[in-house]
């Protein structure tokens, strides 16, 4: 397992460097740079454009740019923001882990819901609740996130009390250790809401439809006629057969989220990637961008690792390395 | 106990010894779907039929003629669309067809083997585990070596080589044939004292079908009850005590193995010895002997469900379901041309 985790990795590896490279080709050609709108601040004159672009060698040709920031980024460096007026690895880093820290969130309370309420649905397939439950995720899946998010945030201002933007609140320095805890729980429950409902309300029929599949084939009925107990077949038997294919979408819900949270992100102005991307892309701050992006991607590329590991585990039938093993 | 089923468990009254001990009578068992709805039918039709320890029944009849809802019937397993009626008697137990109480039976004193061993065992988990799942709600073994020793002998039991080597493997580690005997093995383990198996050898080549047969007989000569299911007459009748012929969720004979296979007396079992002998013969085109196909229960013609296929037919056939007869000592067929008249 380890050689395929490495060989991936390595795969993974490439895919960044073109990545970056396609970013760094795309920001360059783009109409305009960072420094074309520092020429037009009248208060910033010309003198100063200049220098910065020879402290960042910005008059070179692109290739040779690209070649300085491919051999700085070997030492751990991935070039300056000239907005934030940092370097561009903490600001990625710092962004990167609140995202992490919501999707992590978005994620358990997600799979927390969405699997019993899926069970629950197949094994009482047809009744009442599974009908409810049906019509409520089709609700769930239907409301565009952006339009939730307009709605939660003018529900929770007519209500009061919860934070609608941001991670902490002003005097979050002075509060108690638990007060810091409870400070950022009320910030995230928000986003974390809107961002579930969806993907809760996909996640539970496909939990439904894979449990009704799964519950129809022989060796379910195998179970039952080896005297097994009931619960023993389902959430056995049944269940771990269901699970397989859930944890491919786990792999890229991780995706989805990225590019699906990032609206959520900005309007909640959440300190995350969305908005470092957004910001990034307006300024054509060109290190943050390539930084953003290879940030992003690496989080994609070890979410998806991660749900093949899990695979891999959970299905004997699944040998590790061999393409197309089923 | 090292060989669970190895010996028939004695009868409490030990006076019967020589008697063969009955383990299973079916009596007048009926598989109805939709029951109440316009479009009920019935898949199973009064099937009578029993089983001694140490014996083999098999239940023939082309596909669609209710050999498995019959069996799954046996342990409450039919589909939830199904009501059953009629009475199971288990040993000294009785049961309606419709009790939940049939449940209890599944493992314990029933076991049972399906025809396809490559969905029918649970691909995520070694033998190892299964056979540790069953040993430990079946008979409390909570110890891991003893499940294992336990799990090793079964598998020898059912002639898999290596069964020390065997027991960590997966279902897809295994060849068809390894397959099917790990899950006689499986359904071995909670020492039941009957074998239920539902064509066990449909996907296995000629020479390991036999095999997989002559285990079966094996099994009953060690003291268990075996109902196998087939739809290849010649094949089960070499290893069976008694055959019943199904048709259509009707029971259209019944008699001992060899005799409806050397003297078939109803046109659908020599239907069934005559297509098995031509194919046996290699006639080149391996058509059916018999022309035309099972009716689907509902739309089942009346009279004799056979008649439009019976190459004896009479004119009463078509209005008239026969009675049943026994035209010969020991096998009781419904036909009018074999004495359904008398
Ligand atoms: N789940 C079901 N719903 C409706 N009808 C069924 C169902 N299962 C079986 N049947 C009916 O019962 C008939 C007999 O089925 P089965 O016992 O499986 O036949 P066999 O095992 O002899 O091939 C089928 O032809 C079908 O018409
Ligand atoms: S009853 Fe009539 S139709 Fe039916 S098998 Fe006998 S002869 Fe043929
Ligand atoms: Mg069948």
């Amino acid at each position: 397992m380890l050689g395929f985790v490495i060989r991936r990795l390595l795969v993974a590896a490439l895919l960044l460097l073109a990545a970056s490279f396609l970013t760094f080709m795309m920001i360059q050609l783009a109409p305009g740079d960072y420094l074309a709108q520092l020429r037009m601040n009248p208060q910033i004159g010309d003198d100063v454009v200049e220098q910065m672009a020879e402290r960042y060698g910005l008059n070179d040709p692109v290739l040779v740019q690209y070649g300085r920031w491919l051999g700085n980024l070997a030492r751990g460096d991935m070039g300056f923001s000239f907005v934030h007026e940092r370097p561009v690895a903490g600001l990625v880093w710092e962004h990167l882990r609140n995202t992490i820290f919501l999707m992590t969130m978005v994620i358990l309370v997600t799979w927390l819901m969405a699997l019993p309420m899926g069970i629950y649905c197949a094994i009482k397939q047809n009744r009442l609740t599974d009908r409810v439950l049906s019509a409520l995720a089709f609700v769930g899946l239907s409301i565009p996130n952006f339009f939730l998010c307009l709605v939660v945030m003018w529900l929770a201002a007519e209500i009061g009390g919860i934070p609608v933007g941001g991670m902490t609140s002003a005097h979050y320095e002075y509060l108690s250790w638990g007060g810091k805890v409870v400070d950022v729980a009320l910030h995230m429950a928000i986003p974390v809401l809107v961002i579930a409902t969806g993907a809760m309300a996909g996640l539970q029929r496909v939990t439904r439809g894979n449990m009704l599949e799964v519950l129809r084939q022989q060796y379910v009925t195998t179970a039952r006629a080896r005297g097994l107990p009931e619960h023993r077949v389902i959430y056995v038997h049944a269940l771990r057969n269901a699970i397989n294919p859930l944890i491919t979408i786990f792999g890229y819900q991780f995706a989805l989220l990225v590019s699906g949270a990032a609206l959520v992100e900005i309007i909640y102005s959440w300190p995350g990637m969305g908005q470092l991307i957004l910001e990034a892309v307006l300024t054509q701050d060109l290190y943050l961008v390539v930084g953003v992006v290879l940030g992003s991607g690496l989080m994609l590329i070890l979410g998806n690792l991660l749900a093949d590991i899990l695979l891999g585990v959970n299905d004997p039938r699944i040998k590790f390395g061999e393409r197309g093993a089923s | 106990m090292s060989l669970p089923n190895a010996q028939p468990e004695n009868n409490a009254s030990g006076a019967a010894a020589e008697e063969p001990r009955r383990i299973l009578e079916v009596r007048n068992l009926s598989v109805e779907f939709y029951p109440g709805s316009t479009r009920a039918f019935h898949a199973v039709v009064d099937a009578n039929f029993e089983i001694e320890a140490g014996k083999m029944v098999s239940v023939v009849g082309e596909s669609g003629c209710g050999k498995t809802l019959s069996a799954l019937a046996l342990v409450g397993l039919t589909p939830p669309a199904a009501r059953c009626r009629g009475t199971i008697v288990h040993g000294s137990r009785s049961f309606e067809a419709s009790s939940s109480a049939l449940a209890r039976l599944r493992g314990r004193d029933v076991g049972m083997v399906f025809q396809e061993p490559m969905t029918a065992l649970n691909p995520l988990f070694s033998l190892d585990r299964q056979f540790r799942e069953v040993l430990r709600y079946l008979r409390g073994v909570e110890d891991r070596k003893e499940a294992r020793d336990i799990s090793t002998e079964l598998l020898d039991r059912v002639g898999l080589d290596r069964p020390e080597r065997r027991v960590n493997q997966f279902p897809h580690q295994l060849s068809g044939g390894q397959r099917q005997r790990a899950m006689i093995a499986l359904a071995l383990a909670g020492e039941p004292s009957l074998l239920i198996a539902d064509e066990p050898t449909t996907a296995l080549d000629a020479t390991l079908e036999r095999r997989v047969m002559e285990l079966f007989r094996k099994l009953a000569d060690e003291g268990l009850g075996v109902l196998m299911i087939s739809h290849d007459l010649p094949l089960v009748a070499d290893v069976s005590d008694r055959v019943v012929v199904m048709y259509s969720g009707y029971t259209v004979e019944n008699g001992p193995a060899h005799q409806l296979v050397d003297a078939p007396q109803h046109p659908y079992t020599r239907g069934l010895v005559a297509s098995a002998s031509a194919i046996v013969l290699g006639d080149t085109p391996r058509l059916p002997v018999i022309p035309g196909e099972v009716p689907s229960p509902d739309r089942r013609p009346g009279g004799c469900p056979f008649h439009p296929r019976c190459p004896e037919k009479l004119d009463r056939c078509e209005s008239e379901f026969p009675p049943e007869s026994e035209p010969v000592a020991g096998v009781r067929t419904a036909c009018w041309a074999r004495g359904g008249d008398q």
